[in-house]
């Protein structure tokens, strides 16, 4: 039986990591299969070489491989390009509309791509996507944490920011910056608080979380439970399984 | 009939499964925010929403500084909801000397049918000696230990425990946790003593988790408990409910395995 709801994954990757825990997936052709067993529709997706080599190399990876999957779309990871590494901005803007590529990630923790989620650094990217209303994706820990989304919309107050990969644990940052803030987003997939959707929703609306499930990293199944059995309304559910991200996507202006 | 995955698609309580969720808390926590404070009523209402019959609690304050405090919790519950409430008895190993006169107090009141240690939140190992009475008891009645079990060491010391407690059952709670090396160590763990069990309660799982235990150490031993309300059980029951694996290993996980432990004898648990 298919789901009551449309859903649409924000936070999915694929391809081979460094560390495959037991039982997870690889295979872009697994996670198509993943969708299809918990009636996902479509996923924005990122390869893991983006995330674990190069993202210049998994970004065109990505492109090369999902251009004929209807329901995949391509997410870019970006780097500084200070040290001529990664395209400049300008160029990058350029690529990403030759490859219909509406939405960015970043991975700057130190175990991972390890430079400074900072202005100094990003502050140019960050620009860009406000600029284009270009949704960004990031992971909580490599942000260093839900702090950061304080420095982040203050200086980018049109930044569609999307925190993806957080905890049950936040609310007592989170709640004060969902009040301060209107440009940021929740993914849904580690916010798992007891009635934690249903408060978020009482209180700020169900504008402010999108679906996503971390597949493989995370469990997509858990992702959609904690949507349809939230305590709260099917017009609601719809708003967070994919009404709240096409909304995003439509807004991209290349 | 619908079957048990079709029900966490559409987000409808699970019916026709009584599902026995194994691993509750209750109440408040210091290090966040639990919505409404996690009462006993949110629970069970949390608990009609998505389909769970009863409820295996610990209050968060006995794994936390006060277990006498909360101990009482949970007789307030068992006597509010004796029919969806089964108690934990939650003891302290750094208050050895009191650990006997706990374990009678709590189990004198009907409901209280097994124990429960948080060796991390009292900042000892399991195998600490002041657990020694609280296994003794398990070991004398045969009934399950709910252990937090996080990282190699808890793991190894459950190792250790399962031979020289072999008519108490030891539960691994998280089967390990952390990740992926530890659960390997858990499920060898598991396979290697009939008196060991793991449960799936797991704020960050990967995907396949399920598919991969139940590959490993068979449908028999693994449990479902939720850490209400640690975090939802929302979660939890769809990632069983949609695993790829069969009707009746769902069927093992959700209700079965805990009906044998917990000594549940209610015919419904035999189906």
């Amino acid at each position: 039986m298919r789901s009551a709801y449309h859903f649409f994954d924000c936070r999915a990757s694929y391809g081979m990591r460094c560390y495959r825990a037991p039982g997870s997936f690889y295979r872009k052709e697994d996670l198509l299969r993943k969708m299809a067993d918990y009636s996902i529709d479509c996923a924005l997706v990122y390869h893991s070489l983006s995330k674990e080599y190069d993202p210049m190399v998994g970004n065109h990876v990505l492109c090369r491989e999902i251009k004929d999957d209807e329901n995949l779309f391509p997410v870019w990871a970006v780097q500084p390009h200070y040290t001529g590494e990664f395209d400049t901005p300008s160029k990058l803007l350029e690529d990403m509309k030759a490859n219909g590529v509406k939405a960015l990630t970043m991975f700057p923790a130190p175990s991972s791509q390890n430079f400074s989620f900072a202005e100094f650094t990003c502050g140019e990217i960050f620009h860009m996507c406000e600029e284009h209303q270009i949704p960004f994706f990031v992971d909580m820990d490599q942000m260093g944490g839900i702090a950061a989304v304080d420095w982040l919309c203050a200086a980018h107050p049109k930044l569609p920011l999307v925190v993806t990969k957080v905890n049950y644990r936040i609310d007592r940052d989170l709640y004060p910056l969902l009040d301060k803030y209107r440009n940021f987003y929740i993914e849904v997939s580690g916010y798992k608080p007891f009635e934690g959707i249903k408060s978020i929703c009482e209180r700020f609306g169900a504008g402010r979380l999108i679906f996503g499930t971390g597949m493989p990293e995370s469990a997509g199944g858990a992702a959609v439970g904690l949507v349809t059995y939230a305590d709260i309304t099917d017009s609601e559910k719809n708003m967070i399984a994919s009404g709240n991200l096409k909304k995003l996507l439509g807004g991209v202006a290349l | 009939m619908m079957k048990i995955a079709d029900y966490a698609k559409a987000g409808l309580p699970i019916k026709d499964v009584p599902i026995i969720d194994e691993h509750n808390h209750l109440g408040r926590w210091g290090a966040f925010y639990v919505p409404g404070g996690g009462t006993i009523d949110q629970m069970v209402n949390r608990m009609d929403q998505v389909g769970i019959s009863k409820i295996c609690v610990t209050a968060h304050a006995s794994i936390g500084p006060d277990y006498v405090y909360g101990n009482n919790l949970v007789m307030d519950a068992l006597k509010r909801y004796p029919d969806r409430v089964i108690g934990y008895v939650t003891v302290n190993p750094n208050y050895p000397e009191d650990m006997q006169h706990e374990l009678d107090r709590c189990f004198a009141v009907p409901g209280f049918r097994a124990i429960k240690f948080h060796p991390e939140c009292h900042g000892q190992p399991v195998d600490c000696k002041g657990y020694e009475a609280a296994f003794e008891e398990a070991e004398k009645r045969g009934c399950p230990i709910l252990i937090h079990v996080w990282g190699d060491d808890a793991v190894r010391a459950v190792d250790g425990l399962a031979p020289r407690f072999p008519h108490a059952i030891f539960i691994m709670a998280h089967m390990g946790g952390t990740d992926g090396h530890s659960m390997e160590k858990a499920v060898d763990v598991v396979n290697r003593h009939p008196n060991v069990y793991g449960d799936v309660a797991l704020s960050r799982p990967t995907e396949g988790n399920i598919e991969w235990l139940v590959k490993e150490i068979g449908s028999k031993r693994v449990l479902f408990g939720t850490d209400m309300p640690f975090y939802d059980p929302s979660h939890v029951i769809a990632r069983v409910a949609l695993a790829d694996i069969t009707e009746e290993e769902k069927k093992d996980i959700f209700y079965r395995n805990a009906a044998k432990i917990m000594k549940l004898d209610n015919p419904e648990y035999r189906k």
